[in-house]
């Protein structure tokens, strides 16, 4: 979720009203926002995903405008510029490029700073940290026009924040963006927007130039956004320019593209706003109370919604066009029930149709746990995730793997709980030196062949004297309490044990376990100084030789 | 009893019963004296000792007779009766108001007037006592009986029973007579017979076969314990504290006439991420947010038909070049929703509600708050008339199950619900946490698995988290142990032993 900050003074100057942090705190939930801290005058939250229009002060202060009634929603009057964008050479692996221009804003320090907050956020969540859009501001009285966005091998102009002119190779080297967003980018085929007098703007979507730059004396700006996802881009687009409207714009204008109509018009119809119908019966069988449909739109202009037209059983909304997260009626219908207060929503719950069902392999985890308890075992946990060396230091070879651990001793799949349950047995003798212990463990495995989960009962005995036929026995008798009947028969495949003490369980022909001595090699390894007797049924083939289906 | 020739008594038997004999006839209390120990600490032995037939014992009660303080003064000082008497005979006639100044309060002037005028030797008659000097003989006669009966008293004496003059002068307060129950024992022939050949028998701390076998179990004495010592704890053999609440949660559900479902690990991005109409630029997508599987599935499902519908979805409401081959790769699932929603897609439209408990997994270095894998209870209610309010209720009920109290809850934000909520929960430490978040599934999720005009409340409940709250437990590792020390010592939850409320 991003982390937002704002200063409450100018979220006063955009309202036209000081609120304090409480005043302010009141609103914070019903747009989904959390305060994590204030800090002299810095507020910071952290806001929902889905509420980009949230990202910065200016739509923070629009939401809270309309939410208190401080401002009644209005649509934007959208005009088309008389100066244009030629794309018409455009890199094809980046070919789309919008444009809107905000007229007569007023902007400071800190109303910059909140843009470029609102650009930033915007890039790390809905743009693909730049790949699918990248996002430029531009004062746009320095610019001539018509301005191109074209695909260039070579360019030289002085980026953001830095002395002197570079070539694009230098910005790639030697720049901090340059060696973050430079693998977006190929190798002379470097996507520019210049203006008709050759200065650059920007190199999108790595840096834009020093001299276009923002400025307190900026009064029209100039806003683009370029990538490979069109709809994505107008979305953000429009997030952009509406914030920065709230800056005491007069008028907003969207830039045509020649050879770019088609995009054009998203960004246009985007701004316009958008209609939905929103249906009584849709209000009542979402939300699951009776409110009439009157009261349930009254909430609308809260949120900077504006009902058009409005019958018994459906009304005509204007969606106000920074609420990208908008997307049908349930949308609308999510900020009703907000508005109405969930902790409000309240009744009875449909009554079940069926009785609860086990998962039948829980069942039968239940009853082996009973059993194994019984017969002295304590029960350990393990995690699913494990240390690939570890495994094959055991034998185990065959598991699955992650290609991005973390953490290299967490980064492979179980494959068998007896690596796992080995671990714990060493790990609990050398902290307390018990001369016998018995533990097990039930849980999740993971087929390397099928990739499949499946589950497992695995466990070790340990001390002076043991030998297989104690895992025999545990074996024999875990079985029999199921009133199934094992054959133990030779099995020389293990890794892990002796093969000479090593049995096949089996019940009815079907392999179900394994029994068997782990082998003094491993018990070294592991710092065991006794013998262990170790096995492993599947209760899934349990399941299977006791016929109960598992789905 | 054994006819033998001797007669073996636990040790503490013993002694009383030889002191028995040698006082002959004694007193419980005179016997505890004599063996050292407290009249009532003997008690239970004294009956014990007639059970077996060795003495008998009888209940005597007598009173114990002194005088009170009042009663001293008037035997040296004279009855208040006698003082104004003697007065009377001095002077023949006494005004009433005159009698205080011969130190006689109220009470004893309104005595001493009824006992004159009770034997006719006084008329009143306004204010003036007159005396009849024929009476006179008979008022004395009566205070020397008084008198007389006080003196007897002036030491203390032990009075089987109380005659009418104690009685007369217990009345008005002179004596006090309090009365008394002792137990005789008297030694029976049985217990005179064995009188030289009783023995003490053993003190036992461990009963032995023999003890059992041969009955002796009337001729030992075991010995008392101390209980304020600390009893030692047994080491105990238990199943895990952990896998204990996740079965009472599991146990929770089916009561709510749930049913449980399973599902892969090991997942597609389709079932853990498109399906559930996450965009694939969404940051939850990132490798440093889930485990890529190395592998590639050797034989893809049947879902061809299913990503394709997915696809549209992602194009046409999320407006981005949706990418298929995406959805086929395998990674370790990041909750419990891909069940289901695989759920869904297996069952289709009808009326039903299942959850799943199980572990998922997040690219996360272990600390006290977090871990690369823990567990989640995703349940999803399926139907046509399911609601929003639905959701809210099963959330109240699931937190009243486990004692956790009211719930509250504010908006919430997921790529697959609309509208969305997070509940929360008031910890005794930690204040409202959040423990319970879910939402209406989108009929962008719905449509694609075959869903129409179908409601889905669903929710994903991070359960390590009640787990910790249930268990008084500060960091999560803690849970996965496999120490057996600590699960011998962990204390099974209040609430899964069917208690009201965490403490």
């Amino acid at each position: 979720m991003p982390v937002v900050s704002v200063k409450l003074w100018d979220i006063a100057r955009l309202l036209g009203v000081y609120l304090d942090q409480d005043s302010l705190s009141n609103f914070f939930d019903n747009f989904k926002l959390e305060i994590k801290k204030l800090e002299a005058d810095t507020l910071t939250y952290d806001a929902p995903h889905d509420r980009l229009d949230l990202y910065s002060a200016e739509g923070l202060a629009r939401a809270i405008s309309y939410y208190a009634g401080f401002r009644k929603p209005t649509k934007y009057s959208i005009s088309r510029s008389d100066v244009f964008v030629d794309s018409s050479r455009a890199p094809d692996y980046r070919p789309y490029v919008l444009m809107t221009i905000v007229r007569g804003v007023r902007l400071d320090d800190e109303a910059i700073s909140q843009l470029f907050q609102l650009q930033e956020k915007l890039h790390l969540t809905h743009c693909g940290n730049r790949e699918l859009v990248s996002i430029g501001l531009y004062d746009l009285d320095v610019l001539r026009f018509p301005v191109y966005y074209r695909e260039v091998d070579t360019v030289t102009f002085r980026p953001l924040g830095y002395e002197r002119d570079m070539s694009v190779r230098e910005i790639l080297a030697e720049t901090e963006k340059g060696r973050e967003y430079g693998h977006l980018v190929r190798e002379g085929r470097y996507p520019l927007l210049v203006d008709s007098s050759g200065v650059v703007l920007s190199l999108p979507p790595i840096i834009n130039s020093e001299d276009t730059k923002i400025t307190e004396r900026t009064k029209n700006v100039l806003i683009d956004v370029t990538g490979t996802e069109p709809h994505l881009m107008a979305s953000i687009l429009a997030v952009m320019t509406l914030a920065t409207y709230e800056r005491g714009a007069s008028g907003i204008e969207v830039v045509p593209v020649v050879q770019g109509a088609t995009t054009e018009k998203l960004i246009s119809e985007l701004l316009m706003g958008r209609r939905l119908i929103v249906r009584a019966e849709r209000v009542v069988n979402l939300i699951g109370v009776d409110v009439s449909f009157q009261e349930a739109l009254k909430h609308l202009g809260r949120y900077g919604y504006i009902v058009e037209s409005a019958s018994e059983d459906s009304a005509t909304v204007w969606v106000p066009p920074y609420r990208v997260d908008v997307i049908d009626e349930d949308d609308i219908i999510e900020d009703i029930a907000i508005s109405m207060d969930y902790n409000k929503i309240v009744g009875k719950m449909e009554p079940p149709t069926n009785r609860g069902i086990e998962h039948p392999l829980e069942t039968i985890s239940k009853y082996l746990r009973d059993i194994l308890v019984g017969l002295g075992f304590t029960e350990v946990l393990n995690f699913m995730l494990t240390d690939p060396d570890y495994l094959m230091a055991l034998g185990f070879t065959k598991f699955i793997d992650v290609k991005n651990p973390k953490m290299r001793m967490y980064s492979a799949l179980r494959p068998s709980l007896l690596p796992g349950i080995l671990k714990s047995l060493s790990r609990n003798v050398k902290k307390y030196g018990f001369q016998n212990l018995r533990i097990f463990e039930i849980g999740d495995v993971v087929d390397p062949r099928t990739l499949d989960s499946l589950r497992a009962v695995s466990g070790a005995i340990y001390g002076l004297g043991t030998t297989l036929t104690d895992g025999l026995a545990v074996t024999k008798t875990i079985l029999e309490v199921f009133g199934l009947r094992p054959q133990f028969v030779r099995f020389e495949e293990s890794e892990l044990t002796i093969d000479e003490r090593t049995a096949a369980v089996e019940v009815n022909g079907v392999l179900v376990g394994i029994v068997g001595e782990v082998h003094p090699k491993h018990l070294k390894y592991l710092e065991l100084k006794a013998p262990v007797a170790v096995f492993e049924i599947s209760v899934n083939k349990l399941a299977e030789v006791l016929g109960v289906r598992v789905f | 009893m054994n006819i033998s020739r001797e007669l073996k008594l636990p040790p503490r038997l013993y002694a009383i019963a030889k002191s028995i004999l040698s006082l002959r006839k004694a007193t419980v209390d005179e016997i505890a004296r004599a063996v050292g120990r407290r009249e009532q600490d003997i008690m239970r032995d004294i009956a014990e000792l007639e059970r077996r037939g060795l003495i008998t014992t009888s209940r005597r009660t007598y009173f114990k007779v002194e005088l009170s303080e009042r009663g001293r003064r008037y035997l040296s000082g004279g009855l208040p009766e006698e003082v104004v008497l003697r007065e009377l005979i001095k002077s023949g006639r006494v005004h009433v108001g005159t009698l205080k100044e011969l130190g006689l309060d109220d009470d004893e002037i309104e005595v001493a007037l009824g006992i004159l005028r009770m034997f006719g030797a006084i008329r009143i008659r306004g204010g003036t006592i007159d005396l009849d000097t024929t009476r006179v003989q008979k008022v004395q006669e009566y205070i020397q009986s008084v008198k007389k009966e006080l003196e007897r008293y002036s030491l203390p004496i032990t009075l089987a029973e109380l005659s009418d003059s104690i009685r007369e002068v217990r009345r008005r307060g002179l004596v006090l007579a309090r009365e008394h129950k002792e137990i005789v024992v008297e030694a029976t022939d049985l217990l005179t017979n064995y009188s030289d050949k009783l023995i003490p028998g053993d003190i036992v701390t461990v009963i032995t076969p023999e003890i059992i076998n041969l009955e002796t179990w009337d001729s030992i004495e075991f010995k008392p314990f101390d209980l304020t010592v600390e009893p030692p704890r047994y080491p105990i053999v238990r199943k895990h504290f952990f896998t204990e609440v996740i079965n009472y949660m599991r146990d929770l559900m089916l009561s709510l006439g749930f049913e449980e479902v399973k599902g892969p690990h090991v997942e597609l991005e389709l079932w853990n991420f498109d399906a559930l109409f996450v965009p694939q630029y969404h940051p939850s997508r990132r490798p440093t947010d889930v485990y890529v599987v190395n592998t590639e599935a050797s034989e893809l499902p049947k879902v061809e038909h299913l990503v394709s519908a997915v696809g549209r979805y992602h194009k046409e409401f999320r407006g981005y070049k949706w990418d298929p081959s995406r959805a086929l790769r395998l990674v370790l699932r990041t909750h419990c929703t891909s069940v289901s929603v695989r759920t869904i897609w297996e069952r289709g439209p009808g009326d039903y509600r299942v959850f799943t408990i199980d572990r998922v997994f997040r690219p996360d270095t272990p600390d006290p708050t977090h871990l690369m894998e823990f567990h989640q209870l995703d349940g999803i209610i399926v139907g046509a008339r399911v609601s929003f309010k639905d959701l809210l209720q099963f959330f109240r009920e699931f937190a009243r199950g486990l004692g956790l109290g009211e719930v509250r809850f504010k908006p919430a934000y997921f790529p697959f619900t609309e509208p969305s909520v997070e509940g929360y929960v008031k910890h005794p430490k930690l204040g409202w946490i959040e423990v319970l978040p879910g939402g209406m599934f989108r009929r962008q999720v719905l449509e694609p698995l075959g869903l129409k005009g179908y409601n889905v409340a669903a929710w994903g409940i991070g359960v390590d988290r009640v787990a910790m709250i249930l268990l008084g437990i500060s960091d999560i590792r803690d849970l996965y142990t496999d120490d057996v020390r600590e699960v011998e010592k962990v204390a099974l939850p209040k609430v899964i032993l069917g208690a009201g409320s965490v403490s």
